[in-house]
């Protein structure tokens, strides 16, 4: 131990090393935790850390993530690698030219954007959304904590619009190396033929890599909800009203609207709904807020889903509540202070 | 009762840890040498009354102010005064070298018969023995020993919540005396304070202890008790938390309960007062619990108010490792590794310094470490919980995982606040934010995810805004019409007087 702690303290002391200080602490943060201790009141600290958080996170994807490579083969982890590596660059590069720590946010994003792409998704696509997604959805608002979009998503958007023919053209089935044209979604939109909901559950349908196997994505919420590392709140409120708005629409209109179970299992609602909306810095803060926030997310799924060009609006709807989070917990926060005297 | 009662909120239950003290008490003998801080108030120093090299015995007055709201100052050795520290307001003390015997002087017109003693009787024999001194702010009676009159008290209340990681064992603060003794402190306080309503509070598991000691009161004919539970969370032992949740009245912010007319007491300054009027006992020594893994044995002790704590403490701390000493909070207690015991002591804290962790702990499952999160097995394991002083984590920006919120028992909001101040944007919004409802209770730095020192920035808002003339509470408080604030000077200070608060 005191070997290793000395070694470290060399490294950061040499001259040679000094621009990579910042790669140096994390790895040391990593391998030996933060020496620091509480100089005053309170003398004793929560074991919860940044990295213990982001972990717990990545741990609850870790169901979905091992069926995505069961499923669509060695290719998916190339694609995990792939996206770690390019957009670990950026986050390391920025660390650099910021003089500040690297932060363990990325590797949550660095999981879940690959988990939110077709299987068929070349990696030159992978590494160019990545790099889009942390450059501009993360870092040029100040690194984490102060971002505004859920980077992965603004990574998503951009190669969704700048590649559409890569992105939603081919999806391809697990087990299989054909290429079919068609989400569950999509079957459904052109022939109102629902997916059995045991495949759906199982995910031996097309789809992202990761949102497919929806019985561990239910399992990773559970995980989430029960360590509190996301909110209950946002995960029931997004589904609750992906639910009942389906079942008013497929009662006024079943041509147009999809009933309300194969709603919430179709798609990316459960991925997006359990590890996207719950991202802490991107969704409100105050508790109501986080139900409004949940709320909105689904409206506006369902509506995209049912009336725009494309399949699926579980990502254009969370970024554009991530866009309302701000707005939405002052409202909150402003009507429960209000300003009034006592 | 016409005030609805608020149920505390937030909050953290500090449960499982190990080193908790034990039960049995130890006499920790006459120290050699006692220094006796002149400030028993955490504020303004007292004039002493003697000179250095006068002798002086167990019990004695050796410093006492009238003027001011204040409480005597007892010597509790007997000896010779070797030196007065009062040029230093900082420590200003009484430094008395002991001869070695325990006896001590009792306090003049005790009795066994005390229940035929007159209130004016009663009230001098709490002050003269320096009891009335051992609650934060003083028991109530007509020496001016606190800021109001014994008659302006409405409620009484005893509390026995065990909050704290640490906290005294109520069979230990008895000492071997019964609940009777507690009974008769109870009784004795509503002789003064003949106004008052009592209320015994604790925790769950005081339940059947509480219903005893009301049974035992109902017993001495003591006019009707009033028994409450709370939460056995972190800070409900708090004034400012227990008079909204017991009584249902707003705490007044920046003021104490007492100039509510509420009197919150705790059963070690209850027996104080018992042995005061019952045996003419001084209030000389304290029952200090001992906890914490930085003990390799934790009794209570029963050790002389002004012992040093080092000599104290020696038989009991391990020494494998350095050791850091609080005294009665891990949450807001002061260091006091030089430090020696005082009258408002309860509990002493040894915690090893933490600059180790073990390789890779973010990644360790985690079956003894205490998080809020649940991400460690702690909480679903029944093993006990360490205790260290490492942060257990590197700082990091706010991510707003909104831990800090959840705990927060005035129910603001940590993780906005401490952005205005970060950001230094002090102006009426943190006031309309109810920054000034914290209670620097320190929870919301506990639980932070990144290690944000979120109280401490709390404070300084406060600091600044009161600086600024923004401080809304003196205007709130003439609302409220609260009893011994003076009409000119209504100021309360940015925070909270940190003397004295935690521990049962």
């Amino acid at each position: 131990m005191k070997i290793v702690r000395n070694l470290f303290d060399g490294l950061k002391k040499t001259r040679v090393l000094r621009p990579v200080k910042p790669v140096i602490r994390t790895i040391e943060g990593i391998v030996l935790g933060s020496p620091e201790a509480a100089s005053q009141a309170p003398h004793f600290r929560d074991h919860i850390e940044i990295k213990r958080y982001m972990s717990t996170v990545i741990l609850a994807m870790i169901p979905t993530t091992v069926a995505a490579v069961v499923f669509f083969g060695w290719y998916v982890l190339a694609m995990i690698l792939t996206s770690y590596v390019v957009g670990g660059i950026i986050e390391v590069l920025f660390a650099l030219i910021r003089k500040k720590e690297i932060e363990e946010g990325f590797l949550v994003t660095g999981l879940i954007f690959p988990l939110v792409l077709p299987p068929t998704a070349p990696l030159w696509v992978v590494a160019v959304g990545i790099a889009f997604g942390v450059f501009f959805g993360k870092e040029v608002f100040g690194g984490t904590g102060r971002n505004i979009f859920n980077p992965a998503l603004v990574g998503r958007i951009f190669i969704t619009i700048a590649f559409p023919e890569i992105m939603s053209a081919t999806w391809r089935a697990p087990f299989s190396d054909a290429i079919t044209a068609a989400t569950p979604l999509a079957v459904y939109r052109s022939t109102q033929g629902a997916a059995s909901y045991l495949d759906l559950l199982l995910g031996q349908v097309a789809g992202s890599t990761g949102e497919v196997f929806r019985i561990g994505i239910i399992a990773g919420a559970i995980i989430l909800m029960m360590t509190r590392v996301s909110s209950w709140r946002i995960t029931l409120s997004y589904l609750a009203s992906v639910a009942v708005f389906a079942l008013i629409g497929h009662g006024l209109s079943p041509q147009t609207f999809a009933p309300p179970l194969f709603q919430l299992l179709a798609g990316g609602v459960l991925f997006g709904a359990v590890f996207m909306a719950t991202d802490p810095v991107t969704s409100p803060a105050a508790k109501t807020g986080k139900l409004i926030f949940g709320f909105g997310c689904g409206i506006l799924t369902v509506v995209i889903r049912t009336f725009s060009g494309f399949t699926e609006g579980v990502m254009f709807s969370i970024v554009i509540m991530n866009a309302f989070a701000p707005l939405i917990d002052n409202t909150v926060v402003n009507l429960k202070y209000r300003p009034t005297k006592r | 009762m016409a005030n609805k009662r608020k149920r505390a909120i937030g909050g953290y239950r500090f449960s499982r840890f190990s080193g908790q003290p034990q039960a049995d008490v130890v006499d920790a003998g006459v120290p050699p040498v006692v220094t006796i801080d002149l400030r028993p108030a955490g504020t303004v120093a007292v004039r002493s009354l003697v000179e250095e090299g006068e002798a002086v015995t167990a019990g004695q007055i050796i410093a006492r102010d009238d003027e001011d709201p204040g409480n005597p100052v007892i010597a509790s050795v007997n000896g010779k005064v070797e030196e007065i520290r009062k040029d230093r307001k900082s420590d200003a003390a009484v430094v008395i070298r002991s001869d070695g015997t325990d006896s001590w002087k009792t306090v003049e017109g005790f009795s066994a018969e005390w229940k035929n003693l007159r209130a004016d009787v009663l009230e001098k024999l709490v002050y003269l023995s320096g009891a009335s001194g051992a609650v934060s702010g003083g028991i109530p009676t007509r020496f001016n020993s606190a800021a109001i009159e014994p008659r302006q008290v409405e409620h009484i209340l005893l509390q026995v919540v065990p909050a704290e990681v640490f906290n005294p064992a109520p069979s230990a603060l008895l000492d071997g005396r019964d609940f009777g003794a507690a009974a008769q402190g109870l009784e004795i306080l509503s002789k003064i304070m003949p106004g008052a309503q009592l209320h015994l509070v604790g925790g769950r598991r005081q339940r059947s202890l509480l219903q005893r000691l009301q049974q035992v009161c109902r017993q001495n004919r003591l006019k009707q008790v009033f028994l409450h539970t709370v939460a056995a969370k972190y800070p409900n032992h708090r004034e400012e938390v227990l008079i909204p949740a017991v009584l249902g009245q707003d705490f007044p912010h920046g003021y104490t309960g007492l100039n509510l007319g509420v009197l919150v007491i705790d059963l070690q300054a209850l027996l104080h007062v018992r042995d005061a009027v019952v045996e003419g006992k001084p209030a000389i020594q304290r029952i200090v619990a001992l906890g914490g893994s930085g003990f390799a044995k934790r009794p209570h002790l029963r050790v002389r108010i002004g012992a040093s704590l080092e000599e104290v403490l020696d038989p009991y701390l391990d020494k494998q490792r350095p050791q850091r000493i609080v005294r009665n909070s891990l949450l807001t207690g002061s260091i006091v590794n030089q430090g020696v015991v005082d009258a408002l002591m309860a509990t002493v804290i040894a915690v090893p310094e933490g600059d180790q962790t073990p390789p890779l702990a973010f990644s360790r499952p985690g079956f003894r470490t205490d998080s809020y999160s649940r991400t460690f097995l702690a909480n679903f394991v029944p093993f006990t919980k360490t205790v260290d002083t490492n942060l257990h984590g590197e700082h990091r920006p706010c991510i707003a995982c909104t831990y800090c919120d959840s705990v927060c028992p005035a129910g603001i909001l940590p993780h906005l606040l401490h952005r205005y101040v970060q950001r230094d944007v002090i102006d009426e919004a943190l006031v309309r934010f109810r920054i000034f409802d914290c209670i620097d209770c320190n929870l919301c730095t506990y639980v932070c995810t990144s290690k944000i020192p979120l109280a401490e920035l709390m404070l300084q808002g406060k600091v600044k805004l009161k600086a600024e003339g923004l401080d809304p509470r003196p205007e709130e408080a003439r609302s409220m019409a609260l009893k011994g604030v003076p009409a000119t000077d209504g100021a309360p200070s940015a925070g909270v007087p940190v003397v004295g608060k935690g521990g049962a």
